[in-house]
């Protein structure tokens, strides 16, 4: 730990020893969090010791470590945000690593073409029409974990991101209790083959999607989830967002062969009224990360075999505007969590808050949020030409993970 | 500088926008006497892949799909009857269609036309009441309007300046924006929409203008307006633009309820919070001293500006042609929308003209229903009545699109692969409708059998599929369905819903 400046960072990224990416052990479940709007990483991670951070952001700043509201220390130049502090016993567990300084090197302030550019993989580039995800491309590019699984991804909601089109057996299912196929159950079986028969000859995603939606049923009628009990002692927020990560922990200690689990969290457009401290911002970062606290607490040993990586489109401005708020940024705080996550330190290329060095008054992106993600599905998923997924870039390793 | 709510602000006017608010509850009460049981035309199912010989009624069955929430028979005969281009004309003039069927239906939803204020302090409903009672009411209009065109454009107007009806303050003043800036400009011209959308308290409370001021500009709706509502991503502005663009729009707020009870939720142009500085934006200089009318000019440029016109002209070719429409199409378009001046009405008309759609080849490249299509057309081809509305509303939260609760200025998506994975929750829903099990909806599976009337069993798929998709059905679906049928010797309550469920879960009634 301790590793707040730019010389600890770059020991942190020596050379390592890479997983054998065939034979080895099984691959990590992927749950991957967008958090749509642009989420204020200063106000999670705070670069409380920065001298240019307190006169910019005015009272939205949060105190230094023992004052009144003040951050929790994570490594003597950032600060963990009180509403926030539920993700502490992850991080002294060396188990949940913040990249600050990260984001996507698009240069555009646009929610709905940030995301595209994350979820499609292609930030910075003429591409032409973009069609499938990073998240997608993965899972069509790999074999299957488990080769009789029918179902490998999974986005708890009810419109599909792009991150995971074009992957293969993957649904958007809202609530995983609710998957029954209605209607007289003596003939369930024989109507499921009209649908199997009535779609087979669909062009995509149609085809596809009706062929996993058949399947799946049988898999997830035996799951119980209406009766599911969290171990460890996790209690997850009794909100959307809490009861989609326990569907997801529900669905990943079922062993049926679930790769990728999406699970997005919106509302992080704080033009106004951001209220770090006990407004709108407290309010979500600690749904936020009571959310990963029980899951972590629920998935145990689990935790092992998953990876947990929360990011947004863009951070935002450092200096406050007018209506107690931040307008749209850049680099912005990842989050990612697991057993084999290098935590317990906070991931960065600093080049401190002055305003001569900003990228148009917000915090450069230093960190390429492909980077992270390469080494995660490089390392922990089994996918040796991660690079590929994402076209034209040259990573650098972080050593996010081993 | 004098405060002002007005300036100039476009009166509503029910002879160049949609029927407003007024005009629905001043029709007659009166039921329209029943359609006349006229049989459709029965056409046969001609292969997809001879589009070049495409007959003229499953040409015509297929623009109605597009030009509705569902085609129902009596549309079919509408459209036997003028022709595409003559039912098109007849559905541009909305105000001059009998609804009174539908405004006897919204009759009981007592504060229709009421104003923010008064929503506010309803003597016995709170306001989310109220608000989840205009998603019925929304519901209603789609599935029951006569003017079925005005009502897919005014779907699309809502997405496309779209509203979350559930933030702070939004509640009563996404009912208002909805009769007020949608209905009242959905045909009428863009300008007049655009400029009365920008004065929209529930877009001011949505995208935080309420909290732009001078010295302390703030972005969101100025970026959003240039971003999704004119211009386009791909437009020409610079984040300059964006905050030059804010400063025009300080000061434009509307009234909270501490500031007046009576004026609440109506527009106020506060002039010491406007900034008064010189400002640049897309070229456009305003010298120093402006009012609201910075904004006003700015708004006006947008409305005018050729990415502006591309954006939304192609955009409304996706809504209406598909998801790649002909480039021929929406020159067209582009170009009645020029020699207009932004009339709406003219550019739907030439996207809907029989030269479009034969171009656009919608039974080639069919669009995916999103969830509220799909519910409301299964309701309007069966004739299912919906006594229940602000039941039903939560069959529509399970499907995944209730009205004004999309939480992100971009409205719901509109292409395939947002919705094409979440198949289930309409099978579900297709299982239940057919055998009439729907806890909100007291149809019974009587209901379902009258639909078949007299047909014997060994034909029950084709007359369904007619029912439901007017004769669009792939031959090939049909069949299927009827070799399940076959199995049952019996006309039982069983296989009678299951047969409507297998039609209504098919890939042709999920598509139009």
């Amino acid at each position: 730990m301790g590793k707040h400046n730019r010389l600890g960072v770059l020991q942190d990224r020596l050379p390592r020893i890479t997983l054998a990416a065939s034979g080895g052990p099984a691959r990590d479940v992927l749950v991957f969090v967008m958090l749509r709007g642009g989420m204020d990483g200063l106000s999670l991670c705070v670069p409380y010791a920065d001298p240019d951070y307190a006169w910019q952001r005015g009272n939205l700043a949060l105190p230094g470590p023992g004052q009144v509201d003040g951050v929790t220390d994570l490594d003597g130049f950032f600060g963990l945000s009180q509403a926030a502090s539920a993700l502490l016993p992850a991080y002294l567990a060396g188990d949940l690593l913040f990249v600050q300084t990260a984001g996507s090197p698009d240069p555009t302030r646009s929610h709905f073409d940030a995301m595209k550019f994350i979820e499609g993989g292609v930030p910075n580039q003429a591409a032409p029409v973009i069609t499938t995800g990073w998240l997608g491309r993965h899972l069509a590019g790999v074999p299957a974990v488990s080769p009789a699984a029918k179902l490998r991804g999974v986005a708890i909601d009810f419109t599909a991101p792009l991150t995971l089109a074009g992957a293969p057996a993957t649904l958007s299912i809202p609530d995983p209790s609710d998957f029954a196929f209605n209607g007289y159950q003596s003939s369930r079986l024989a109507r499921q083959e009209v649908l199997r028969d009535l779609y087979a000859f669909e062009s995509q995603p149609i085809r596809g999607a009706a062929e996993a939606t058949l399947d799946t049923i049988d898999l997830l009628a035996g799951l119980n989830f209406e009766n599911y009990v969290p171990s460890g002692g996790a209690v997850y927020p009794d909100t959307e967002f809490g009861d989609r990560f326990k569907a997801a922990a529900a669905l990943i200690k079922a062993g049926i062969g679930i790769e990728a689990i999406e699970i997005d969290r919106g509302g992080w457009d704080h033009h106004d009224n951001l209220g770090p401290v006990s407004g709108q911002m407290a309010e979500m970062l600690a749904e936020l990360s009571q959310t990963l606290l029980a899951f972590r607490l629920d998935l145990g040993v689990l935790m092992n075999d998953v990876t947990v990586a929360a990011m947004s489109e863009f951070g935002r401005r450092v200096d406050a505007n007018g209506s107690g708020g931040v307008d749209h940024g850049r680099g912005g705080c990842m989050l990612v969590m697991g057993g084999h996550v290098n935590g317990g330190q906070v991931l960065h290329d600093w080049v401190g808050l002055d305003p001569a060095v900003l990228d148009d008054k917000a915090l450069p992106v230093r960190i390429d949020y492909r980077d992270v993600l390469i080494e995660i599905l490089r390392d922990r998923m089994g996918n040796a030409a991660a690079g590929a997924l994402f076209p034209n870039h040259v990573p650098t390793d972080w050593g996010i993970v081993s | 500088m004098q405060e002002s709510q007005k300036s100039s602000r476009a009166p509503a006017s029910p002879t160049s926008g949609g029927p407003n608010r007024r005009t629905v509850l001043r029709g007659s009460a009166a039921v329209a006497a029943a359609a006349a049981s006229a049989t459709v035309a029965r056409a046969t199912p001609a292969s997809l892949q001879a589009a070049a010989t495409m007959e003229p009624s499953l040409v015509n069955a297929w623009a109605l799909g597009r030009a509705s929430f569902g085609v129902t028979r009596d549309m079919l005969n509408d459209v036997a009857q003028r022709g595409l281009d003559g039912w098109v004309d007849w559905q541009l003039q909305p105000l001059q269609i009998d609804d009174s069927a539908l405004e006897a239906r919204l009759a009981s939803f007592e504060w229709l036309g009421w104003s923010a204020a008064e929503m506010n302090d309803h003597p016995t409903k709170e306001v989310w009441e109220i608000a989840h009672e205009a998603r019925a009411v929304r519901l209603l209009r789609a599935t029951y309007s006569k003017r079925q065109l005005f009502e897919r454009i005014v779907e699309f107007w809502t997405d496309h300046f779209s509203i979350y009806g559930s933030a702070d303050d939004t509640f009563v003043l996404k009912i208002v924006d909805d009769e007020e800036v949608i209905r009242t400009h959905a045909l009428g011209r863009f300008q007049d929409l655009l400029q009365a959308s920008a004065r929209s308290p529930a877009m001011i409370a949505f995208l935080d203008n309420d909290t732009n001021v001078v010295g302390a500009a703030q972005e969101n709706y100025a970026r959003e307006v240039m971003e999704l509502h004119t211009l386009g991503v791909d437009g020409p502005y610079t984040e300059n633009d964006v905050r030059e663009l804010a400063r025009c729009f300080t000061g434009w707020t509307y009234w909270k309820p501490w500031e007046s009870m009576t004026q609440y939720g109506e527009f106020r142009f506060r002039p010491q919070q406007h900034d008064t500085g010189a400002k640049t934006v897309l070229g456009v200089q305003l010298p120093a001293g402006g009012g609201i009318e910075d904004a006003e000019i700015l708004l006006d440029h947008l409305a005018d500006h050729p990415s502006t016109i591309d954006f939304v002209t192609t955009k409304l070719a996706k809504w209406l042609l598909g998801y790649a429409p002909p480039q021929a199409a929406i020159d067209a378009a582009r170009a009645r929308w020029i020699a207009t001046g932004g009339e709406i009405r003219e550019v739907v008309r030439s996207l809907l003209s029989e030269e479009s759609i034969r171009l656009a080849r919608p039974w080639r490249e069919p669009k995916l229903k999103r969830p509220f299509h799909w519910i409301v057309s299964l309701y309007r081809a069966t004739g299912i009545d919906l006594p229940t509305p602000t039941d039903t509303i939560w069959m529509i939260w399970n499907l995944g699109q209730p009205p004004f609760q999309w939480k992100a200025p971009n409205g719901y998506p509109d292409v395939e692969g947002a919705w094409a994975s979440l198949l289930m929750p309409r099978w579900q829903q297709a299982a239940v409708f057919g055998q009439g099990w729907y806890w909100s909806s007291p149809h019974t599976i009587g209901d379902i059998r009258a639909l078949l009337g007299s047909t014997p069993m060994s034909g029950w798929a084709q007359h369904l599929s007619m029912l439901l998709t007017g004769g669009t059905m792939r031959p090939r679906e049909v069949k299927r369905i009827q070799q399940y049928i076959n199995g049952f010797s019996q006309p039982t309550d069983q296989i009678v819903g299951e047969a409507l469920e297998l039609v209504a879960s098919s890939p042709s009634f999920g598509r139009y």
